[in-house]
């Protein structure tokens, strides 16, 4: 067991350091000269050349990439170029808005999705099944950002029930702040039950028809003892992978809602940026977002047996 | 005769419900406390699904459509659900063929085996616990404690399969079906389950309901047979009397599928032989991790083997005995860590080209070893290409050639592999023709693995469940 | 079975219907779509104008019409581009295993921990925000995706006895992977490009929203649907075009049915 934590942690070393030199290489690629940039159209030769050298932008790329790897070991991520406030804190400051949602959205539908496709799939080509899956396969192909749109229209415009425009932080108004999030919720929400909801159902009809589940019948157990001590476990794997894998894409593509529900968000932040061409913000979001995803990915692997205790002997 | 019969059958028919193929047909059999009776059929003659009728655990696409499943005089298949839970695990037991499929893989064994206890009796958990390493005890596993909290992979094949019988004869069940039970077994370990369920299930007093395609293993162990074919019941008696006056001739079939000795072949050992392997040993890498440096597994320790020009040599040996590496060594897909293989007496490495032109191997299993994409025709003639002065209408009519001889007409040609054996499903069909097509010219020399008797125009080979042989077909170039 | 099939059906005509409006807007339109028009601003759906007008007045229906075009070009040329380089990449990493693998997949699986949508925002910080600038940032975001796919079916083939007798027939390797490998490995890629094709389509539309895609005033649909304030004005707008969208996206889903297979990899969809 502790072998098989060790590799796994051992084996996400490689992509961490992958991933920052991607990200690292990503903003060097971008055509122009950020110290131009910084200062402006009137800049002077000698001024630029003078903030090259500050920025370090003189030195050799390898270099360049071990000093801005020894920063952010550090924590250092660097100054805004536009506002001048420290890059960890702003992407800190919208990460925490983006990954409360996010959290919120993975919960709720896999709560709802996970026995809705156990379910669809135990009672196969019935009614109940076919309205799932139907439902899913509409879900699935649903941009997020009609969707929201929609539900905007009408729960905020017709209706009236619940504000439009704005963001108010749940620390400052509990009851304030959640009302201006169940809008983005529901709208992801919806979206993502229907990749679980075909998930979950095809991994269960994979493991119910093997042997164990007839023996398990065979010994007399009840129908939903069947399902849910026996299938369920097994079938949940790939989910359970799956959920992974949308906590993930989600951190990296909330900025549409984001900008839908006008949600200070790192998505938000991360789109303004390439706007202004803030490039050590852009790098800062791309890094954190990569970086928490490879984390959520090695949680998602390290809790894998609990499911299917025979990846730990592999 | 005034004992109560266990389990009787009548008229028992069940169909695909939605296109309405009768899968079983009338089938009636009785069976008495604590006989062991067989039921013996192909694959797909619908012995598996009869037996499933008897515990009302039917795939939902199937549907009974008449008759009745008696068991201690109460209609099984009018029963409640509540009724029915009752009846399965307590007073039926069910063992699979799959050993790797019939465990849950996420529970620990002592768990899966409580499960049944727990719902069928009111004993208090220390007994519950006795009971269960009383009865791994008495199946044969080494540590019964530890298994308690191990899951089923850290088991073998045959391991699981006694865990398996464990699990179903705790609750002492008056009728176990047990459905190819040891056909996903070696031959060795096979005998050693068999002999196991027959013991415990003589002492606990319960009826076994053996269900097989191997009739002369059935044989050993029943009273009683039936036989099935596509879905009816052909014969039934006692078992000398189909062992020695079988009535029907589906079942002399089944009978004549035994081993049966050839005409004896005169082999010319003076010249050098056609192959020689010397003292070849293989050694495996060993799984690599971060921790561990990997420790290379020898699976071959020094073999030596000749085979002469026309000479049929069997290699028969348990799973993991080395047989299909020899072969594979051989064939040039494995390396050699130390050993010569001579080829007509040079270092097969002084000619590679003549060699590969010249050694053939027939696959186990036709279908994985045809490329699914490729006409039956291109796939034989792709196996001319490297064949030095040929072009391509002659390449087209040798192909045609071998197709016809090895019973396999022009029809064929265009067909693609998976279009082949058409609706027979059945396994000992298909070597038939698949892998005489692999070996496009007969004058050469082949190399074959397989597992059942061709019945085309290839050399019969000897029959034996996990045997592997190495064969040369009669004519030489 | 049979489900499958007239599923398949659906899609087909979907997708047929898809070709047919971004084929046939190249000769004919309602209206001229980048035509402006300050009397009939935001126009209600009517016989002129069948789904009414934007908010500079330019004829809804053909502006999608004509943006259907320029959707399915996008997709299509970041189809090609992801199978293609995905398909090399996943034929030379599992053909030649070993130490080369190990690298090629140690940075494919670095580049999959970025989410999909996150690597094209980086990518379009790159290239720029246009047309071409997104068929290669999303060209390259679902390149590794399919590298791995087709990987783990080359893994997988080497395995299977059809290869064994093509090595024994004497063929050469590269012969074998070209003769047998490949054709076997079409299933999977263009499972995965169908895929990807509505992905793409979607993504497209999304960073257009985003005002990273297609300039405007060039129509394209996520454009459409674009414009927060416009949408405050006209809900229509948002309830009419992005639903043809939508239905493209269904199409693409049809067919390639199964998307349990795909989805042991991350999905790139936003």
């Amino acid at each position: 067991m502790l072998r098989f934590i060790l590799n796994r942690l051992f084996m996400a070393l490689p992509t961490v350091v992958i991933v920052s030199i991607t990200v690292f290489a990503l903003i060097r690629f971008i055509p122009g000269d950020p110290a131009a940039l910084m200062l402006g159209d009137m800049a002077q030769p000698e001024q630029i050349a003078e903030m090259r050298s500050e920025l370090g932008l003189d030195k050799s790329l390898p270099e360049q990439f071990l000093i801005w790897g020894g920063n952010v070991l550090t924590g250092d991520f660097g100054r805004s170029i536009v506002s001048g406030e420290p890059v960890r804190e702003l992407v800190v400051s919208h990460f925490t808005v983006s990954a409360q949602i996010v959290l919120v959205v993975v919960l709720l539908a896999s709560l709802i999705a996970v026995p809705a496709g156990v379910i669809a799939a135990w009672r196969q080509n019935s009614l109940t099944d076919l309205a799932l899956v139907g439902t899913a396969t509409v879900l699935l192909s649903i941009p997020t950002f009609w969707l929201g749109l929609l539900l905007l229209l009408f729960f905020g415009l017709k209706l009236g029930w619940l504000p439009v425009l704005g963001y108010v932080s749940i620390g400052d108004n509990l009851v304030g702040g959640l009302l201006y999030l169940v809008l983005p919720v529901m709208t992801l929400v919806i979206h993502e039950m229907g990749v679980l909801i075909r998930m979950a159902r095809a991994s269960t009809l994979e493991v119910l028809r093997l042997d164990y589940i007839t023996h398990a019948r065979a010994k007399g157990l009840s129908e939903s003892a069947v399902l849910w001590k026996h299938a369920f476990k097994n079938a949940f794997g790939p989910t359970w992978t799956m959920i992974g894998l949308i906590l993930g894409n989600l951190l990296g593509g909330i900025a549409v809602i984001e900008t839908v529900f006008t949600i200070p968000g790192l998505g938000r932040l991360m789109v303004d940026s390439i706007f202004q061409r803030d490039y050590p913000v852009i790098q800062g979001c791309l890094l954190f977002v990569a970086l928490s995803y490879v984390l959520v990915n090695l949680i998602v692997d390290l809790l894998y047996p609990l499911f299917d205790p025979r990846v730990v002997a592999e | 005769m005034t004992q109560e019969r266990l389990l009787s059958v009548r008229d028992l028919s069940l169909e695909v419900a939605q296109r309405g193929v009768e899968v079983v047909k009338k089938v009636s059999f009785d069976i008495e406390p604590g006989e062991i009776f067989g039921i013996v059929g192909e694959s797909g003659s619908g012995k598996s699904l009869a037996t499933r009728a008897i515990i009302s655990l039917l795939p939902p696409a199937i549907k009974v459509t008449g008759g009745q499943v008696n068991f201690k005089g109460r209609d099984v298949l009018t029963m409640s659900e509540a009724g029915l839970r009752e009846l399965r695990g307590a007073e039926i037991g069910l063992v699979f063929q799959e050993p790797m499929t019939s465990l849950n893989p996420s529970m620990t064994i002592g768990r899966q085996l409580e499960e049944g206890l727990t719902l069928h009796t009111n004993m208090p958990a220390a007994t519950r616990r006795e009971r269960i390493l009383a009865m791994l005890q008495r199946v044969g596993i080494r540590d019964p404690e530890g298994a308690l909290s191990a899951y089923p992979h850290e088991f073998s094949g045959g391991m699981r399969q006694r865990i398996m019988l464990a699990s179903v004869m705790l609750l002492k069940p008056a009728l176990l079906i047990a459905d190819e039970p040891t056909t996903a077994l070696d031959a060795v370990i096979q005998r050693d389950v068999m002999e196991l369920m027959v013991e415990l299930t003589k002492a606990e007093g319960t009826a076994v309901l053996l269900i097989s395609h191997d009739l002369p293993m059935v044989a050993r162990y029943t009273n009683l047979i039936v036989v099935m074919e596509k879905g009816s019941l052909v014969e039934q008696g006692t078992t000398e009397q189909i062992l020695e006056k079988p009535q029907h001739p589906y079942t002399r079939k089944l009978l004549s599928s035994l081993p049966i000795r050839g005409e004896v072949r005169t082999i010319d050992t003076v010249s050098a032989p056609m192959i020689s392997a010397r003292n070849i040993v293989v050694d495996y890498p060993g799984r690599k991790s971060l921790f561990k440096k990997g420790t290379p597994k020898r699976a071959l320790h020094g073999v030596s083997v000749d085979i002469h020009a026309g000479e049929v040599v069997a290699l028969v040996g348990g799973s993991g005995s080395g047989k299909t590496t020899l072969g594979r060594t051989i064939a040039g897909l494995v390396n050699q860590s130390s050993g010569d293989i001579l080829f007509q007496g040079r270092e097969r490495s002084a000619d590679w080209r003549d060699y590969r032109l010249n050694c053939q191997m027939v696959f186990q299993d036709p279908y994985s070893s045809l490329d699914p994409r490729m006409t039956i025709l291109s796939l034989v003639e792709e196996a001319l290409r490297l064949v030095p002065d040929i072009d391509r209408p002659a390449k087209k009519k040798r192909a045609y050639e071998t197709l016809e001889e090895v019973g396999l007409g022009a029809e064929y040609a265009l067909r693609y592999p998976h279009e082949l054996s058409g609706g027979q499903r059945q396994r000992r069909d298909r070597p038939c023709h698949c892998p005489a097509a692999e070996i496009p010219d007969r004058r050469r020399a082949g190399l074959g693995a397989r597992r059942h008797r061709p019945r085309t125009g290839l050399d019969a080979l000897f029959r034996s469940a996990e045997a592997l042989r190495l064969f040369l077909p009669v004519h030489q170039p | 079975m049979k489900n499958y099939t007239f599923n398949g059906l659906i899609g087909g005509v979907l997708i047929a219907l898809l070709l047919a409006v971004a084929i046939g807007g190249l000769f004919w339109t309602p209206y001229d779509p980048m035509k402006l028009s300050f009397t009939a601003r935001l126009a209600a759906p009517s016989a002129e104008h069948w789904l009414g007008t934007d908010e500079f007045g330019r004829d809804v229906l053909s502006r999608i019409i004509v943006g259907a075009r320029a959707s399915v070009w996008i997709g299509a040329l970041t189809v090609s581009l992801a199978a293609i380089a995905g398909t090399l990449i996943g034929l030379v990493s599992g053909y030649a295993r070993g130490w080369v693998d190990a690298v090629i997949m140690a940075i494919n699986n670095a580049l999959l921990a970025f989410p999909g949508i996150l690597l094209a925002l980086g990518l379009l910080a790159v290239f720029g925000a246009n047309q071409y600038g997104i068929i290669f940032a999303l060209g390259i975001a679902y390149t590794p995706s399919m590298a791995r796919v087709v990987r783990g079916a080359v893994l997988s083939l080497r395995e299977r006895e059809f290869i064994e007798a093509s090595k024994i027939m004497g063929n050469s390797e590269v012969f074998t992977m070209l003769r047998h490998i490949l054709p076997n490995c079409l299933a999977p890629i263009t499972v995965l490009s169908t895929s990807m094709f509505g992905w793409a389509i979607l993504s497209e539309s999304a960073l257009s929203f985003l005002g990273l895609g297609v300039p405007p005033p060039a129509p394209t649909w996520g454009q459409h649907a674009g414009g927060r304030a416009a949408i405050h004005r006209a809900g229509r707008l948002a309830r009419s075009l992005p639903r043809s969208l939508h239905r493209a996206d269904f199409a693409w889903h049809q067919p390639s049915g199964r998307r349990s297979t795909t989805n042991s990899i991350p999905a790139c969809e936003v």
